[in-house]
């Protein structure tokens, strides 16, 4: 095969490559662009067909609107209550757990391991009702205690991220904070927490990402209005008789811009965080 | 030799300290998951008074009996989910596969494209739902614009029993291709480059490449990927619910655990909590037998280096 049909072939590819991710990307943002036009936009304008992106105006009404309401500050507040402090001590409690998993020997390592295993293949469908009962019983519906208490323990998925990543770091690092006279938890503070730093920060914005998203929890245990996380406040807003769509869509900008903003920042531990999650057992 | 020895006093101290360290995520799903988990298999053999544990007449196999003979909504949620999990899963994967593979050339704004393809990953099910739900609106939907113009008329998206499941499993892959994506991209990135070459030089084409070569090569992330992605997608719940409150246009897009929380939560006063922790318990043993016949079939197609 001659260079020039090899050089036509790779430029032939690299075309179709970059159609199909600009295809992608538009196909990606085009929902994006959608809700941010009808949010810019006034009631009447934003459902007259045929839907356009622009009418050669901006109107803030809707965002006005949004500010004004004050679920969208107790949603704020109670979603921040429910997720921050939480993420600390369940990235913290899986964090231990991963290095004694990963850096340490015990006789039921193994056995303790499988357990973790087998609860992430179980589905957690069997438990939503009976956790339900048995949260009604204790009298902890409708209150934030069943999105927080368990993931105190720390997470299963957290667990295993960072196992994997202490593997990575030597262990003469260990050995030679022993020496020194640290113990095994102190070593764990001193030593290991500042080499991970980078792992920790993925999994506390992954922690924080899927807390703040959370729909399914608080649609379950809350109740009371006041009680209300920001996602069941967005999911609210539709409920009403008449659907204001500027509002509701400049609620669903406002809701999403934290995450988004989040992710721009964070985007290099994030995806490292992740690509390395499905790699090896 | 192996021998089993005394444990000195270090390796005691170890031992006791690594047991505690490791404890907190099984203390975790001790509490939360196993002690559920009994309270519904005991309720799932049981009549309870809405939300009174104490007041439980033992039925046997009632439950699991009138859910088998008589449940027809709780049938059909059986088979839309494995619909929506078949469709959802292997598309999204599919399309990650072939992203992750224009992503690996040597091509400019890789990190754009990347950054862009992985937001919906970060946007709650509420707000991306939201704004489809919008999209597809009949009367001012920017979808129904584009119908109108190709002369098929307005569609009823979620409202017409042939369109709702498609819309949805479309919208799964728009939510879920990203994160695999990025699996598919790093594995594909650990590949050894002279595979190809060597390849190449025995005049392989690029497709024989990509089935010889890469797939099996990417299997290890495929198994992973459709193990998560089944349990999460036969799980499915959430999405459903916002884009139709009610279980869809004849029930079309209402999922296993949709029907489990219809159950449980809507109509407790009807069936109550056993009947509702029995087709818990069904729902399980469906997704674990689906996940173990996975685990078993992935002998013949996954390919450990």
């Amino acid at each position: 095969m001659s260079k020039a049909s090899n050089r036509r072939k790779k430029i032939f590819g690299d075309v179709i490559a970059y159609a199909f991710l600009t295809l992608g990307c538009l196909g990606v943002l085009l929902p994006f662009f959608v809700i941010l036009s009808t949010s810019f936009k006034t009631y009447i304008d934003s459902v007259k067909v045929p839907f356009r992106f622009f009418r050669g105006y901006i109107d803030f009404t809707g965002y006005k609107e949004v500010f004004q309401m004050p679920s969208l500050y107790s949603g704020l507040g109670n979603t921040l209550l429910i997720v921050l402090p939480i993420m600390f001590v369940g990235v913290f409690t899986s964090l231990l757990s991963a290095f004694a998993f990963a850096k340490m020997r015990f006789r039921a390592k193994s056995a303790m391991f499988a357990v973790l295993m087998f609860s992430m293949m179980l589905p957690g469908v069997i438990t939503m009702t009976p956790a339900y009962i048995v949260y009604d019983w204790i009298g902890w519906t409708d209150s934030f205690l069943p999105l927080m208490i368990p993931n105190a323990f720390g997470t299963v998925a957290c667990t295993f991220f960072l196992r994997q990543y202490f593997y990575t770091i030597p262990n003469e690092m260990l050995e030679a904070a022993e020496i020194d006279g640290l113990g095994k938890f102190g070593s764990f503070i001193r030593i290991m927490i500042p080499l991970a730093k980078p792992a920790i920060i993925a999994q506390m914005v992954l922690w924080f990402i899927a807390g703040y998203n959370d729909y399914f929890g608080p649609m379950l245990y809350l109740n009371t209005e006041s009680k209300y996380t920001l996602q069941l406040v967005l999911r609210l807003m539709t409920g009403s008789a008449e659907s204001n769509w500027p509002k509701i869509m400049a609620c669903c900008v406002i809701t999403m811009i934290p995450m988004l903003v989040l992710y721009f920042v964070a985007q290099k531990q994030l995806i490292e965080g992740i690509a390395s999650t499905g790699l090896k057992e | 030799m192996k021998t089993r020895r005394k444990m000195g006093r270090r390796e005691k101290k170890e031992n006791i300290q690594g047991t505690l360290f490791a404890l907190s995520p099984l203390v975790g799903f001790l509490l939360f998951g196993v002690i559920p988990l009994a309270v519904s298999l005991v309720l799932s053999f049981g009549k309870v008074k809405p939300l009174d544990l104490t007041d439980i007449e033992f039925v046997g196999f009632e439950n699991y009996v009138r859910i088998f003979t008589e449940d027809t909504r709780f049938f059909k949620s059986i088979g839309n989910t494995f619909l929506y999990s078949f469709a959802s899963v292997l598309l999204s994967m599919i399309v990650a596969l072939l992203f992750a593979n224009f992503l690996n050339r040597r091509i400019r704004f890789k990190k754009v494209f990347r950054l862009i393809l992985f937001i919906p990953y970060v946007c709650s099910v509420v707000a991306t739902s939201m704004m489809w739900k919008w999209m597809l609106d009949y009367n001012y939907g920017i979808l129904n614009d584009v119908t109108n113009a190709l002369g098929i008329g307005r569609v009823n998206w979620m409202g017409n029993p042939a369109t709702a499941m498609p819309v949805m499993i479309v919208l799964g892959v728009w939510s879920g291709f990203g994160y695999n994506m990025i699996l598919y991209t790093a594995a594909l990135s650990a590949i050894n480059r002279s595979y190809y070459e060597a390849a190449q030089l025995d005049g392989a084409s690029g497709v024989q490449c990509f089935f010889r070569i890469t797939l099996p090569l990417v299997s290890p992330t495929t198994f992973y990927l459709a193990i998560m992605g089944f349990i999460g997608a036969l799980q499915s719940f959430a999405n459903f619910q916002v884009m139709t409150p009610t279980g869809g246009p004849e029930d079309t897009t209402l999922t296993m655990v949709f029907r489990v929380w219809q159950t449980a939560f809507e109509d407790r006063r009807r069936f109550g909590m056993g009947y509702a922790s029995a087709m818990g318990w069904i729902v399980g043993m469906i997704i674990m037998i689906f996940t173990s016949v996975n685990f078993a079939l992935s002998k013949k197609w996954v390919h450990y280096e």
